[in-house]
């Protein structure tokens, strides 16, 4: 049939089954956005090319499907790369729409004319730019699929405005472009399966590392399962957190820089660890030579390059979590010899009995992040709600008090640690899921980042909770000024502006300041039913740390639990 | 975990399109990799080109780094090995200067000993080519240095094949 360039992508989209895409129009992308008028494909108008990456992450945590976004040539180009770094660090399916200056100026420094392909290459699985309208069905086709299939990531497509308006004959058909990409899982080793399953059987201290490609796996089912069978407790990575609610009896919360000790402590005791579905941030291991020295490693990943490149193990094992793990089950459910661990339970709850106030004691005025935290964490729904975050202190914070009953219902920045993103990533997590309570935890610093987008929430109608842990300071560079720059602080203090409460009303939305519990409650209560986004303003104290803490480049078992005397 | 530092080989087998090249050089690049030589040339299937890629590192290095290349979807096939356990072969141009007669004669000796062919002679000056595997390359550069003056040189870097 005769399509225009515009008209051949809003349809290769359908084909998708997108039905939201997020973007912010400007000259070399009106085409596409004169063919979405004709659509019933929704748009969600963003405020800064930098919220629209990240509603279309968040989008794509929230759902498990591919979130896209829309951006035009140049400075909007541009201001998606950290959208799109940030997805692509956590391994999160987005598709970003370029436009581009027409095909006969690429090259010649054209007005709003940027090289994205060349810019986000280090930073997308893989990118695109079109030089022809039939090739349309095809690359839409192929990018869907290397976003989606294998270690997800995003994609880039760069469109040139002529050929938007370009009118060809289109065929829509299913094929692709993949000499080099296979999008079926690797095939497992049985083998190794089965080695594994022994090593596991056989061992007096296990434990089970989770990290985010159970979540993109959706493996969560079979790890509960497996713990389960092996009576083997289970951390996670922060991109883990959710995989296993951590109510369960087995789960000991996060570990890593910030994470709970007894995790840490039981990782530097295990005799066996199996690691699923996590890339060894140093931010997760510390010191990489030092983690979980005496243990045996088995490390389950689907990417090939995630085996031996941070941390050397002893058997790697290749292939999608979902898949390794039902193996595994099978292997051990008629494996004869599996050994109760009490020993090695009563070890860990020795552990959590040690640090049970680890983070109690902490100083100064307002109210204290941790106590607000477990508030909203009791007073959400699991299932029914979603918590993402900033970046910083109210991140850590959120890892350690917030507890995560279901998978996709934590989401953060963990590889790139982009401060601003827990707002636009809630925007993005409520437009996939509207019945959910969506919570943004963040602090002044972040939320400042990407606060322009409340006028987004307030006129495309996008409820959600914003709840600030206002230090008026740069929290965690001034931990870090604190504790490994001798309190000589500089460029962390932000000054108490702006009034977050004016700011919320000026946009539309709701906007409180609690000065105790019962009011931050109460507040909270309210903003659950609200229609309307509110903006809770929490006065904390400067004063207050994160702690347990691992400083970085030392290893997990110098986990300090509060401050050092000095 | 140290390993022994060599020459090594990364071959790649790609979809000949544009931004490939920048594509995996670019992820050579962000290990900090320095590529000593790369050749690019269709192969016998069209729209698929092979490129080699010199570098020195290590074998932990080289593993890593074929991992990461294999995840570019327009690289259909990727493999490694140290520069020493191939065949090889490289041609090089050599421009010298030649101030006195006598100097010709030097230079003829020195290429028929290498099998080296003088492609074209002036008056002054002398272009020679050479193929071979590269250390003998270097070797006759060497000793081509010792007697006359290079004004240009010209290196393909290895073209290789597995024995």
């Amino acid at each position: 049939m005769l399509v225009s360039g515009a008209e051949a992508i809003v349809r290769s989209l359908k084909r998708e089954g997108v039905r939201v895409v997020f973007g912010l129009p400007g000259g070399a992308i009106l085409p596409l956005y004169d063919a979405l008028y004709d659509s019933d494909i929704k748009h969600v108008l963003g405020r800064h090319e930098q919220c629209v990456a990240h509603m279309a992450d968040g989008f794509a945590r929230a759902s498990g499907r591919p979130g896209v976004c829309i951006a035009t040539s140049g400075p909007g180009a541009t201001n998606l790369v950290t959208g799109i770094a940030t997805a692509y660090m956590d391994s999160s399916p987005i598709i970003a729409i370029t436009g581009q200056v027409a095909r006969y100026m690429i090259g010649k420094d054209a007005f709003q004319e940027a090289d994205i392909v060349g810019i986000v290459t280090p930073i997308t699985k893989y990118s695109f730019q079109l030089t022809s309208a039939r090739e349309i069905p095809r690359v839409f086709k192929t990018a869907f699929t290397i976003a989606t299939t294998r270690r997800p990531g995003p994609v880039l497509i760069d469109v040139p405005v002529d050929v938007q308006r370009e009118q060809v004959e289109i065929e829509f058909t299913d094929e692709m472009d993949l000499k080099g990409y296979n999008p079926n899982p690797p095939r497992v080793d049985e083998d190794k399966v089965k080695k594994a399953a022994k090593v596991l059987a056989e061992s007096e201290r296990p434990l089970i590392l989770a990290g985010g490609g159970v979540k993109w796996s959706g493996a969560h089912e079979e790890l509960v399962k497996l713990a389960e069978l092996l009576m083997a407790p289970v951390a996670t990575t922060l991109m883990g957190k959710g995989v296993i609610a951590e109510d369960h009896p087995l789960s000991l919360g996060m570990i890593g820089m910030h994470g709970k000790a007894h995790a840490n402590y039981a990782v530097l005791e295990c005799d066996t660890l199996l690691a699923v579905g996590v890339r060894f941030s140093d931010r997760s291991t510390g010191k990489f030579d030092e983690f979980a020295k005496g243990a045996y490693k088995i490390h389950v990943d689907i990417d090939s390059a995630e085996i031996n490149k941070n941390v050397i193990v002893d058997l790697p094992i290749v292939g999608d979590a979902k898949e390794v793990l039902r193996l595994l089950i099978k292997e051990l459910i008629g494996f004869q010899g599996t050994k109760p661990h009490s020993a090695w339970i009563n070890r860990i709850k020795e552990f959590k009995a040690m640090f049970e106030c680890e983070t109690e004691g902490s100083v100064g005025g307002g109210l204290k992040p941790s106590m607000v935290i477990k508030t909203i964490s009791r007073l959400l729904e699991p299932g029914k709600s979603i918590v993402t975050t900033g970046v910083g202190q109210n991140q850590m914070w959120s890892a350690i008090h917030y507890i995560a009953k279901s998978p996709r219902s934590f989401i953060t920045s963990g590889g790139l640690g982009t401060m601003g993103f827990g707002f636009p990533a809630a925007l993005g997590a409520k437009v996939a899921c509207p019945d959910k309570v969506v919570v943004d935890i963040d602090g002044d610093g972040s939320f400042l980042m990407t606060e322009q987008d409340l006028a987004t929430s307030v006129t495309e109608n996008i409820p959600v909770i914003v709840v600030i842990l206002n230090n008026s300071a740069l929290g965690m560079v001034r931990q870090w000024q604190h504790l490994l720059y001798r309190r000589r602080f500089i460029a962390s203090s932000l000054g108490g502006v702006p009034d977050f409460v004016k700011l919320a009303q000026a946009f539309g939305a709701e906007g409180a300041r609690p000065n105790s519990y019962e009011e931050f409650e109460e507040t909270f209560k309210q903003a659950m039913k609200s229609e309307i986004t509110t903006v809770i303003d929490v006065p904390i104290s400067q004063e207050e740390r994160v702690f347990p803490m691992v400083l970085p480049g030392r290893p997990l078992s110098e986990v300090l639990i509060s401050e050092p005397k000095s | 975990m140290s390993q022994k530092v060599e020459p090594m080989v990364i071959i790649t087998v790609v979809e000949d399109r544009p931004g490939v090249l920048y594509k995996v050089s670019s992820v050579i690049r962000r290990k900090g990799i320095n590529i000593d030589a790369i050749t690019v040339a269709p192969t016998t299937e069209a729209g698929v080109s092979k490129m080699t890629f010199l570098v020195n590192t290590d074998s932990n290095t080289i593993n890593q780094l074929v991992r990461q290349i294999e995840k570019v979807p327009t690289v259909i096939l990727v493999g490694s090995s140290p520069l020493k356990n191939l065949h090889s072969r490289e041609l090089a141009l050599i421009k010298v200067n030649v101030s006195k007669p006598s100097d010709k004669e030097v230079i003829y000796a020195l290429t028929s000993k290498f099998k080296a062919q003088v492609v074209e002679e002036e008056a002054f000056t002398m272009t020679i080519e050479i193929v071979g595997p590269p250390s003998e390359v270097t070797s006759f550069i060497n000793q081509l240095k010792t007697t006359t003056e290079i004004v240009d040189l010209a290196r393909t870097g290895p073209v290789v094949l597995s024995r």
